[in-house]
């Protein structure tokens, strides 16, 4: 979804609440945002932005992909949390982690070494306050309907411990879709599936359908920088190895007319829905 | 002088509302004529549920024209400051210009210690997160952070800060930021002359009373002068209420209503200050200070 009008300037609300009707006109299955606060490029609140993109559609899920966890305040985030799952009615998938552009944690005055241990200790401080626990002082005391709040996808490489604690303790898994091939998506999702996980998510794939076809092996980085037959094959694969959702991003696409009502519905129509 | 009034956080049934309940109450609040909507912000205090305070604004700036949303006020110090940042330039440019930051330093311990931040340095961590927040809207960078704002959203929101009549925040708020924001529920009336008199002579301009509670039923007593301002009155007393405060200079009053003897009566168990709206009440609040009478004390 763009986050910047054609003239490069400021998502209103209503501008937001258009783009997102036509991504659920279109018939997506739900829309995401990423997070960065400080690589030389404006980027809104993601929390903001996809409440806007709810509050003007029906039934699309919005999501996060991801939230840096570690730049927030976690009771501060705990909240926000609560508030977009009560808000969305339930809509809102928080895609959580802890982000690896060093970039945004000197932006926010936060200790990049320190990010997997926050992410671990916050999270765990903010599930416990989404169920409605005492954590020392804190206790959010949570709407009935609200607690236990959204569901958490991890986002983390398929190779760490983290692959563990999305199958197990988490929603789900995000795997990131770049600098990854088909042979480590495969393994990935086997490895996944063995240790009991759910939902599986591929992030950020790229999708250029006007780039020149190129050779894609078992080996070679999976992208969707192809032609609108080859794309179709591809997301047919990831179909196939197992995949639940893929996430895609058109390539470039910052304004309104980077994205045009033509370009979503010929991507969508690369894998039908009853794929 | 303008009047705004609080949002609900619960339907009259008890329940939590959903982005579709807010834009309807949004609706109601501006189409009975008030000026603003105006929400608090607490962490989990007297075990009531609190949702944070800007994504509780969205829906009802979406579902409006031109009615102004702002928050009385949001605690600086619970948020990282550059998250913040983002939080608000967001608000600024998806409300087209129409959200105004209530922001002050938090005066609840409570909302402290469940956040895990130190009460004591809450002065000085606000001073600083908002001299740093101005300087990222404005799109300076600081240090290594740089937000890029987006050109009409450069500058941020109008900020005014929640202050105490009688403390040395009240020349901040004159030479540094948009306005002034007195607590009309923990401040009686003649502070908030002193206040205002201070204010205005320092060159301030926009001074809003905030948390008004409003209570038409209530049996009108004469207020007393350590009584905290409030609207707990019949409504010829309320306007004569308000007519003072507009006499004095104040630009705007944030009401909050309250539930009434009798619906607290009927189910004991609610909070009072988690009322609903029908749109009969917001007329009769919006009624106590006419809007002509409004244009007609202005400035």
């Amino acid at each position: 979804m763009p986050w910047l009008t054609a003239d490069r300037d400021a998502p209103t609300l209503e501008f937001v609440a258009r783009r997102a009707k036509m991504i659920e006109d279109a018939g997506f299955d739900s829309i995401w945002i990423g997070d960065t606060i400080s690589r030389g490029l404006v980027w809104p609140d993601p929390l903001q932005y996809l409440l806007a993109a709810a509050a003007g559609t029906k039934h699309i899920e919005v999501g996060t992909a991801v939230i840096q966890v570690p730049l927030r305040q976690p009771v501060d985030l705990a909240q926000r949390f609560l508030t977009m799952h009560a808000l969305t009615s339930g809509r809102f998938s928080a895609g959580v982690g802890a982000g690896s552009t060093k970039a945004d944690y000197d932006a926010c005055g936060i200790n990049f070494d320190d990010r997997f241990k926050m992410l671990r200790e916050n999270l765990t401080l903010i599930r416990a306050l989404m169920r409605g626990e005492q954590v020392g002082e804190a206790n959010l005391h949570p709407w009935p309907k609200a607690v236990g709040g959204p569901p958490m996808y991890m986002g983390t490489w398929a190779s760490g411990p983290w692959l563990k604690r999305a199958a197990q303790e988490y929603d789900g898994w995000l795997a990131s879709g770049t600098w990854t091939s088909y042979k480590t998506f495969a393994e990935g999702l086997q490895k996944y599936k063995d240790l009991g996980g759910k939902r599986a998510i591929i992030a950020t794939v790229y999708i250029d359908l006007k780039a020149e076809d190129s050779e894609l092996t078992e080996d070679t980085p999976f992208n969707l920088r192809c032609g609108p037959k080859t794309a179709a094959e591809r997301l047919q694969r990831l179909a196939e190895i197992g995949y639940d959702d893929c996430l895609l991003v058109k390539h470039g696409s910052h304004t309104e007319a980077d994205l045009t009502e033509e370009d979503l519905l010929e991507i969508r129509s690369l894998l039908p829905k009853s794929n | 002088m303008k009047l705004g009034i609080n949002m609900p956080f619960v339907r009259a049934d008890g329940d939590v509302l959903t982005a579709k309940d807010i834009m309807a109450r949004a609706r109601m609040i501006e189409d009975a004529g008030f000026d603003g909507i105006w929400i608090g912000d607490a962490i989990g205090r007297m075990r009531l549920t609190r949702p944070d305070p800007l994504m509780w604004l969205l829906p009802a700036a979406a579902a409006t024209e031109h009615i102004e949303v702002g928050t009385a006020i949001f605690q600086v110090p619970l948020r990282n400051p550059v998250d913040l940042a983002v939080r608000l330039m967001t608000m600024h440019a998806q409300t087209g210009h129409r959200f105004v930051a209530g922001v002050g330093a938090g005066s609840t311990l409570e909302d402290f210690e469940a956040a895990m931040v130190d009460f004591e340095s809450r002065f000085k961590v606000l001073s600083d997160s908002l001299k740093l927040i101005r300087r990222l809207l404005d799109g300076e960078k600081v240090g290594a952070t740089d937000l890029n704002p987006w050109p009409s959203a450069k500058g941020g929101p109008p900020i005014l800060v929640g202050a105490w009549a009688s403390g040395r925040w009240l020349k901040r708020c004159v030479d540094e930021f948009d306005g002034w924001i007195a607590s009309g529920g923990r401040t009686n009336v003649p502070t908030l002359r002193e206040g205002i008199k201070r204010y205005r002579d320092m060159g301030g301009k926009r001074a809003v009373v905030a948390t008004v509670l409003v209570d038409l039923t209530a049996e009108s007593t004469p207020m007393k002068d350590d009584e905290g301002f409030n609207l707990r009155c019949d409504p010829a007393e309320a306007n004569a209420r308000l007519s003072m405060l507009a006499e004095m200079g104040f630009t705007d009053v944030l009401l909050y209503r309250v539930r009434s003897a009798k619906e607290q009566e009927s189910e004991p168990n609610r909070s009072r200050y988690e009322a609903d709206y029908v749109p009969e009440q917001l007329a009769a609040i919006r009624a106590i200070f006419p809007a002509e009478r409004a244009a007609a004390t202005a400035g």
